[in-house]
């Protein structure tokens, strides 16, 4: 069984345009440092991967909270923003270094960035961290649970035939790269949903047979 | 007397050997093969003692490369590099393995030690997940690249032991925490040896050297 906890997605200028969770513990949008996290409904999201059909359900009934919305307003900006974005902040620089880490170790460390190195993930005893970088500088960073195989294939799936379809093809783009924009689409984000509910139950399923 | 017992003797090997026709024939044939064996492994053994050294067995490595003995070469030295970082993200130690690893500078060593107790640290604060047993997040275990793996072990006082290994390598706790047995044994017991500095011990290089070879 799989977990599948959030996505970041960063844009070329480490900014962070897409937020998502799914079944997160600690989340940022709701933990305050000192304040324990609300963990009824998660508790269920977490044990509900038990099985295909309590995993649909609870992916149902737990909607996921989104970051940046518009939508989302009623949480109260000031209060949410902050550890969001420090949040965000962190788990930049630490996928950015591992990045760096690994394209030094590989000799393969160039002037113009990227990931030439194959930097593809890295596990901590309670998550795993898999990282996409597209050739346009666009990266993916998804964390799992540490179980959890490769998800390469996932993320650039997420890139190539979501990503593109409905942020990069979308004639509201912000079609200007010197600027950052988040992605607030919600076509994207309910078909980011869609897939990733797919593969859990997918994953999940194929574990169980 | 001597006489008597040659005698006897040659009537014994008559009456066993060449009275019947049946065993005089088989006499013959056995004697011949015993004969033929001793005579060929005697001259094989005195053929190959005079002409050592100068047979294609023993310069045929020379000539065409073993499959078999690279492949082993392979398998054998699956460990590419060895970082030892202390509690304060000082490098303390590091080795290479492998002929196919980056020669790294001694500065650019140092500052990959520095990010790596960085983000080692980091990445246990961003966890998006909390262990059902309560205990922390213990920071980067492995981490995967489509060429190669890197293994961390932490110890409870803070020392990290990181190995760089192909990427087919799953599990590398019990090689790690051995190292760390021999960092205590050689390492730390030397008396010469200042805490959080470089380790500067043969005794310990070569049971390193020991430990990766035979892992």
């Amino acid at each position: 069984m799989t977990i599948i906890y959030n996505i970041y997605i960063f844009d070329r200028h480490c900014e962070c345009i897409f937020y998502t969770e799914w079944a997160c513990q600690n989340s940022p949008l709701t933990t305050r440092p000192g304040q324990p996290a609300d963990s009824s409904t998660v508790q269920a999201t977490a044990r509900g991967a038990s099985s295909d059909t309590q995993d649909r359900n609870s992916l149902d009934q737990h909607r996921p909270t989104v970051w940046p919305s518009s939508a989302n307003s009623t949480h109260g900006s000031a209060q949410r923003n902050l550890p969001m974005e420090e949040e965000a902040k962190l788990v930049y620089g630490v996928a950015f270094s591992t990045r760096n880490i690994v394209n030094k170790l590989s000799g393969k460390d160039g002037p113009q960035g990227g990931n030439p190195g194959g930097f593809m993930s890295f596990a901590t005893n309670t998550y795993r961290m898999h990282y996409y970088e597209s050739p346009t500088g666009v990266k993916f960073i998804l964390n799992t649970d540490p179980h959890t195989a490769s998800m390469q294939q996932v993320l650039e799936m997420i890139y190539r035939n979501i990503y593109v379809e409905y942020v990069t093809k979308n004639p509201l783009f912000n079609p200007n790269p010197a600027t950052s924009a988040p992605i607030e689409n919600d076509y994207f984000r309910a078909v980011l949903n869609n897939y990733i509910r797919e593969i859990t139950t997918f994953i999940t399923s194929r574990c169980l047979r | 007397m001597v006489s008597g017992f040659t005698k006897s003797l040659s009537s014994v090997v008559y009456r066993n050997f060449f009275k019947k026709e049946s065993t005089y024939f088989a006499t013959i044939v056995g004697s011949g093969v015993l004969f033929s064996i001793g005579f060929n492994t005697y001259f094989d053994s005195y053929w190959n003692k005079k002409t050592a050294g100068t047979k294609w067995e023993d310069i045929k490595d020379k000539y065409q490369p073993s499959v078999h003995r690279h492949f082993f070469a392979h398998i054998s030295m699956p460990i590419h590099s060895v970082f030892i970082i202390n509690k304060a993200g000082g490098l303390i130690y590091n080795r290479d393995y492998s002929t196919n690893t980056v020669k790294l500078s001694s500065n650019e060593a140092l500052i990959l030690a520095g990010t790596f107790h960085g983000i080692h640290a980091l990445a246990s604060r961003i966890s998006p997940a909390s262990r059902s047993d309560g205990s922390k997040d213990t920071g980067i275990q492995t981490i995967d690249t489509s060429s190669f793996r890197i293994h961390c072990y932490q110890t409870a006082t803070g020392i990290k032991f990181i190995a760089v290994t192909d990427p087919s390598y799953l599990q590398l706790n019990d090689v790690l925490s051995k190292m760390y047995g021999l960092y205590s044994d050689y390492a730390l017991k030397n008396p010469f040896h200042s805490l959080e500095m470089p380790v500067r011990s043969e005794l310990f290089d070569t049971k390193l050297q020991q430990l990766i070879q035979s892992s």
